[in-house]
């Protein structure tokens, strides 16, 4: 549920006040950064992101069912925003090594990684997904949705859904295995 | 004994098994070691992602999204002189039509439609003529031959000639037109959650 001053916000949106469309953007830009950060990885192309979500926010927000909280919204919004960047480049492309957020770290054992290292090795392993996968990745593990409600927002059929993030899951499962036990990833 | 599968440890752990079929995967893992195991595994997993941390924004994005909300104007100075061009191109266009079917022997329906246009080099002749009248304060325009009445080309020649000039005139300014890119982002709506 909205409070009133997100309602009272959004419309104030809805009449074209420029400091509305201020406050609103300073209130929320960095949750849908950080959505974008986790999807695609570099900063600029993450801004970019966020600026576009924003934008199709805007354009659409006359349909927000003003009952629900923004957020979420928001965040769907961006994961699709993001999904329609990613679809743009060859599925088959590999990542690059100077397109990566952070170096990838030498094969060590686990023991001697520090935790920010290994929340990076994660995130990359996640930016290594195809992008289908890494959606339902955001959706279901930062935005907690219901497989029926990743359905909704990703518009693609339930069973797809669940066959892409149980293969996701695998994948990042065994990323991390190898990372426990040292290997090279 | 039969392990649980994939599908169902994955919905077993979002919660999204009815009560009966949790209870008997319940019942399950309190004695089977590997599935217990392949469970925990994904539990790490979960957190692991649970734990990444927040990305700080460095820089206001508000700034850059209100330059990109302002309207636009719907023509600029170059759409409107691609759209002058086009509008003249086709007003040449349907002058010369008329011409046209002399070339593709399309029988005496043509000429016999009413309110029937002068031939063009009756038309061309005419302009030209008006313009050599034409008179500013200091400059006279010299009565000069028409130069298309020494190409030896016929009336319908020079229609074809013309009109197809005019034709790739239009879808050129066309083609400009729509060069023009869209709005960033897709048509999509976007149902509220």
């Amino acid at each position: 549920m909205q409070t009133n001053n997100e309602v009272e916000l959004v419309n104030q949106i809805l009449l074209k006040d420029q400091q509305a469309y201020t406050e609103f953007i300073h209130r929320y830009q960095a949750v849908v950064f950080n959505v974008a950060w986790r999807m695609l990885g570099i900063r600029e192309d993450a801004e970019d992101a966020a600026q576009d979500t924003f934008l199709r926010a805007f354009r659409f927000i006359k349909n927000f069912d003003r009952t629900r909280p923004i957020v979420p919204w928001l965040k769907q919004i961006a994961v699709n925003v993001c999904f329609d960047r990613l679809k743009r480049i060859p599925e088959e492309q590999p990542l690059e090594e100077d397109t990566l957020p952070y170096p990838d770290p030498a094969p060590g054992p686990e023991t001697q990684a520090s935790q920010r290292l290994r929340r990076e090795r994660i995130h990359l392993e996640i930016l290594k997904l195809p992008p289908r996968y890494r959606a339902v990745i955001e959706l279901r593990h930062f935005q907690e949705l219901r497989y029926h409600e990743i359905a909704r927002v990703l518009n693609r059929p339930l069973s797809d859904i669940k066959s892409d993030l149980f293969r996701a899951r695998k994948l990042l499962a065994a990323a991390l295995q190898e990372l426990n036990t040292g290997k090279s990833v | 004994m039969n392990h649980i599968t994939e599908e169902l440890l994955n919905e077993y752990l979002d919660q999204a098994l009815d009560q009966a079929a949790a209870g008997s995967i319940d019942r399950h893992l309190q004695s089977c070691r590997v599935c217990t195991a392949r469970m925990q595994g994904l539990q790490r997993l979960f957190e692991e992602l649970a734990a990444l941390p927040e990305e700080p924004l460095t820089r206001d994005l508000a700034p850059g999204i209100l330059a990109r909300l302002r309207p636009q104007p719907a023509f600029s100075f170059g759409k409107l002189l691609l759209l002058g061009q086009a509008g003249t191109a086709l007003t040449i266009l349907v002058l010369l039509a008329h011409n046209i079917p002399d070339n593709l022997n399309l029988g005496g329906f043509w000429h016999n439609a009413p309110g029937k246009l002068p031939d063009i080099q009756t038309f061309l002749l005419q302009a030209w003529l008006l313009a050599s009248r034409i008179q500013l304060p200091s400059v006279e325009f010299p009565t000069l031959p028409a130069p298309w009445l020494q190409t030896g080309l016929d009336s319908s020649s020079i229609s074809l000639i013309l009109a197809s000039t005019a034709a790739l005139w239009v879808v050129g300014n066309l083609l400009l037109l729509n060069k023009t890119p869209p709005a960033s982002g897709n048509t999509r709506h976007e149902k509220s959650s």
